[in-house]
């Protein structure tokens, strides 16, 4: 029995585990990563968790600043930096909880993928972490106040999960991106923030995408062309469309359920995509005067298609003619539907798809109006269900 | 060679002393003068205080008198009961024939419980101690015992070990006549069975088996009856003596044997086909064989609706995983796996170590310890101490101490969480407090490796383990799927037709037939 025990105790040592036992208060945690390029340099700058417990900010929330410490250190690697901040931070830095990595436009215009080779190789990266591309500097952003939590970058990363409200950005993590780039077809799409002043404070905001073509940067969606492109990605879970029917009178759909076919056919060299988008929405906002009846209906789903089509149209032309880039599933699709031509086809797939003709087909239905029938004061409107009928 | 014959010394010097045990059996006749045998009585009784001898004169019809006399010990006896239904009898009315060669007519006379010849003196002295009068006579050579015990016993009372909301108020005392007498009452059957047996050559503690003939496997009662015959001790000081003394794995932490104080849990014990010690002196009743599974039953659990119990079962599963684990995953997580805490907690999780002076292990085993003195303290303390301690527990160990910087205040819910939930599984409370402790040095050695490696482990030794042959961990390992029903989960009454297989029973339905449900007659 004891000889047993001894033989088991003795084979721990022999077998690999976690060996890296250290304190919790000996380690710098790392909450986002910006990266930049400076003098032919990586600037890498690191948001840590601010470690002294400070009571009043912890309890009243506060405006959740003064809970991180910003570092900045330029190195040749990303590991050297990395182990280079200990300097600086006087810990070693704990990558296990990086959710944000901020790459500045200049790093990315430039060859950010080799840069991003330890953050793959390295066990200690999560990969449910989230890219972001930035024209200002990714130290700026990281030490923008935040409004809620106690971290910017953990702000930022709370946000991409809202896209069942919102569908004008693209989210993903980085193991979708690694997904994208090492698929048929190395492109992929980065959401893209910004620094925008709100009244006094300074905010951070996430518009557009980046585009990305072979490891590269070579442009960037507005928000509304993101929106066609979560319509061409099939990624759009709720989110609302505003048509006009008139000037000045407006409705709002809320998207409750939508699903984008992307259907390509391959005549030699020739591509034609047929694309199925079909919407279910509630009518949430109406501030037209009409009585929502049929006809009405009718006229808004066919309004919503129009918009929605157009939408699509629009991120297709940029991506087609401007950028040659395929960021959308159809390369993908193609490569599934024509696994053999693709072989042939595959060098030479961003002029296909650049001179591909694409049918958009958009179907909106309202399936659900809202609580009340119409907008404006009903005075002038027989009281049919007046519980009262002989009283005034 | 040498050595050899110091062993061969060493066990003949271990048979004397068996035969030393077996000395109450030693035979010794009464003497027919009745002063002789008074004279051995006083020899071996001493001059003990409690020690009673009553003279007296018993009148016959022709004129004689026959000097007697009835010795028996102060208080285990029923005063009144030796007056009137002894001495009364005996004096007053004059007995009409002449005496045969036995003590049949005077036996006859007697309007006690139960009276019977001795002829052995020795083994008659430990009757009277064991609270019985002995009444000798002058001319025979043989005593009478009569049994009129009364001595003082608790009041049948609620066990405070184990409540139920919704369950019989009794619970077992300290003498084991009244405990059998509950059984009794809640088995009328004769082939419930009782046998008795002597334990300790100093205590004489009785140790009564109880099963029920037809139902439980006889291989077991055989298994108990040697074990016990086995044990030659001077005292059995409570059922833990006897309990550990026949344990199959005495080394083990985890208890092989159960215990309950309540006799309707006995009682339905007794019908899964189980043998019940009943010690003599405590009230608490061993059972065996005991499955690791009882600990998360409950009595209450058949009481309640099936799907509360179920509910409460599931949760007594929880509770036991937090109770062993919760420290040791925490530690491993915060200094191994760093990667694995939350993101929206870590910030304050990195805010409580910061002021925190020590290492973390050293933080949580402080912090387990600590309370584990609280729990001791609480237990023995008396009860009029009892709001000091609170004070001093709840409010030193919990709040100044994080306010202070000592400890962490997540260490502190961590380690009360795995505290309170060991407190839904009171059978082995004690238990989960050394695995706790076990699990929690592993794995601040070896992160979650070494937790996985302690709990591999612990799973290994207790599926080793054995309950007087029956194994510990059924009905799941090995399985018996059928009784999974009164599992994890309990079914509903109804279908529970069949005795539970884990425990070998020779009567394998236990429901013949049951109303339908729905029936509209």
């Amino acid at each position: 029995m004891i000889r047993t025990i001894f033989i088991m105790i003795c084979s721990l040592f022999l077998l690999t585990g976690c060996w890296n036992n250290q304190e919790l208060d000996k380690t710098a945690l790392v909450h986002g990563v910006g990266l930049d390029k400076s003098d032919e340099q990586l600037k890498i700058s690191v948001e840590i968790i601010k470690p002294t417990s400070n009571q009043e900010g912890g309890q009243g929330g506060g405006k959740g600043s003064g809970q991180h410490i910003i570092l900045e250190k330029n190195a040749d690697t990303f590991l050297e930096g990395a182990r280079e901040l200990i300097r600086y931070a006087k810990r070693r830095l704990q990558f296990g909880h990086a959710r944000a990595w901020i790459i500045s436009e200049r790093l990315a215009k430039g060859n950010f993928f080799q840069v991003l080779d330890s953050v793959s190789r390295d066990q200690m990266f999560r990969l449910n972490s989230h890219p972001f591309v930035t024209q200002e500097d990714p130290s700026d952003i990281l030490s923008t106040p935040t409004l809620y939590e106690n971290l910017t970058s953990l702000e930022l990363v709370t946000a991409l999960e809202q896209t069942q409200f919102i569908a004008e950005y693209a989210p993903l993590t980085l193991r979708e991106f690694y997904k994208l780039t090492e698929g048929p077809i190395p492109n992929a799409y980065i959401p893209m923030i910004s620094i925008k002043k709100a009244g006094e404070q300074t905010i951070t905001s996430i518009d557009g995408t980046a585009v990305i073509k072979n490891n590269q940067m070579v442009g960037k969606l507005n928000t509304e062309e993101t929106m066609g492109l979560n319509w061409l990605l099939n990624h759009v879970e709720g989110g609302s469309t505003t048509v006009s029917l008139d000037e000045n009178e407006k409705v709002s759909l809320e998207i409750t359920k939508a699903k984008t076919k992307t259907k390509p056919i391959l005549n030699g060299r020739q591509l034609n995509v047929g694309i199925q988008t079909k919407i279910e929405g509630t009518l949430s906002d109406n501030m037209t005067t009409k009585i929502s009846n049929e006809a009405f209906f009718k006229e808004i789903e066919k309004k919503v298609s129009h918009h929605v089509q157009n939408e699509i149209h629009t991120t297709l032309k940029k991506l087609q003619k401007e950028l040659e880039t395929d960021i959308t599933e159809i390369g993908l699709e193609t490569h599934r539907t024509y696994p053999e031509q693709w072989q042939t086809i595959h060098s030479e797939w961003n002029d296909i798809f650049a001179n591909a003709k694409i049918s958009i087909d958009v179907d909106a239905n309202i399936t659900h109006e809202g609580l009340i029938n119409e907008s404006d004061p009903r005075e002038h409107r027989k009281p049919y269900n007046n519980p009262y009928p002989f009283s005034k | 060679m040498k050595r050899y014959a110091n062993i061969k010394k060493l066990l003949k010097n271990m048979k004397e002393r068996q035969k030393e045990g077996n000395s109450n059996d030693k035979w010794q006749p009464f003497s027919t003068n009745i002063n002789e045998n008074e004279k051995t009585l006083r020899q071996q009784l001493g001059t003990s205080q409690d020690v009673m001898f009553t003279k007296f004169t018993i009148k016959l019809q022709n004129g004689d008198r026959l000097s007697a006399m009835l010795v028996a010990i102060d208080g285990l006896v029923k005063e009144d009961a030796k007056r009137d239904n002894v001495l009364k009898p005996l004096i007053e009315n004059p007995l009409q024939e002449k005496l045969n060669k036995d003590l049949k007519q005077i036996q006859e006379r007697l309007s006690t419980k139960k009276a019977t010849l001795e002829d052995n003196l020795s083994k008659a002295v430990f009757q009277i101690l064991k609270a019985k009068a002995l009444l000798i006579v002058d001319g025979f050579n043989n005593g009478l015992l009569i049994t009129i015990e009364g001595f003082e016993t608790r009041a049948i009372e609620e066990p405070d070990t184990e409540q139920a909301v919704r369950g019989a108020r009794e619970g077992f005392i300290e003498s084991t006549g009244v405990n059998v007498s509950l059984l009794r009452r809640r088995v009328a059957h004769p082939s419930l069975r009782f046998e008795t047996i002597e334990i300790g050559k100093f205590s004489q503690t009785g140790v009564t088996i109880a099963y029920i003939k037809d139902i439980v496997d006889l291989d077991l009662v055989q298994r108990v009856k040697h074990r016990l015959d086995k044990i030659k001790v001077d005292s059995i000081s409570s059922s833990g003596d006897v309990e550990q003394l026949i344990e199959d794995h005495p080394y083990s932490i985890l208890p092989t044997i159960g215990n309950t104080e309540r006799p309707d849990k006995a009682a339905a014990l007794l019908m899964e086909g189980r043998v019940l010690l009943l010690i003599d002196g405590n009230p608490f009743c061993l059972y065996v064989p005991h499955l690791f599974l009882e600990s998360f039953q409950n009595i209450e659990d058949y009481n309640s609706r099936p799907y509360y119990s179920s509910f409460i079962r599931l949760l007594r599963f929880l509770a036991f995983f937090i109770s062993i684990s919760f420290p040791a995953l925490y530690i491993s997580v915060l200094n191994f796996n760093k990667s694995l805490i939350p993101s929206d907690m870590i910030v304050p999780l990195i805010q409580a170590r910061e002021t925190v002076p020590f290492p973390l292990a050293m933080e949580v085993i402080m912090m387990i310890l600590m309370f584990e003195v609280v729990r001791e303290a609480g237990v023995r303390l008396p009860k009029q101490l009892g709001s000091a301690l609170s004070i001093v527990g709840a409010l030193i160990l919990g709040d100044v101490s994080v306010s202070a910087g000592l400890v962490g205040a997540p260490t502190i819910v961590i380690v009360s969480i795995s505290y309170i939930a060991a407190f839904v599984i009171t059978p082995i409370a004690d238990v989960t407090a050394l695995i706790r402790i076990g699990l929690f040095i592993a794995s601040s050695v070896f992160g979650s490796y070494g937790l996985c490696m302690a709990m591999l482990g612990l799973l290994t030794h207790m599926v080793s383990l054995t309950s007087l042959g029956v194994p510990y961990m059924t009905p799941f390992s090995p399985s018996h799927f059928q009784d999974w029903k009164d599992g994890i989960i309990r079914f509903p009454t109804k279908l529970l037709k069949q005795r539970p297989k884990s425990i070998p029973n020779k009567r394998t339905t236990r429901m013949k037939s049951l109303p339908k449900t729905g029936d509209k007659q």
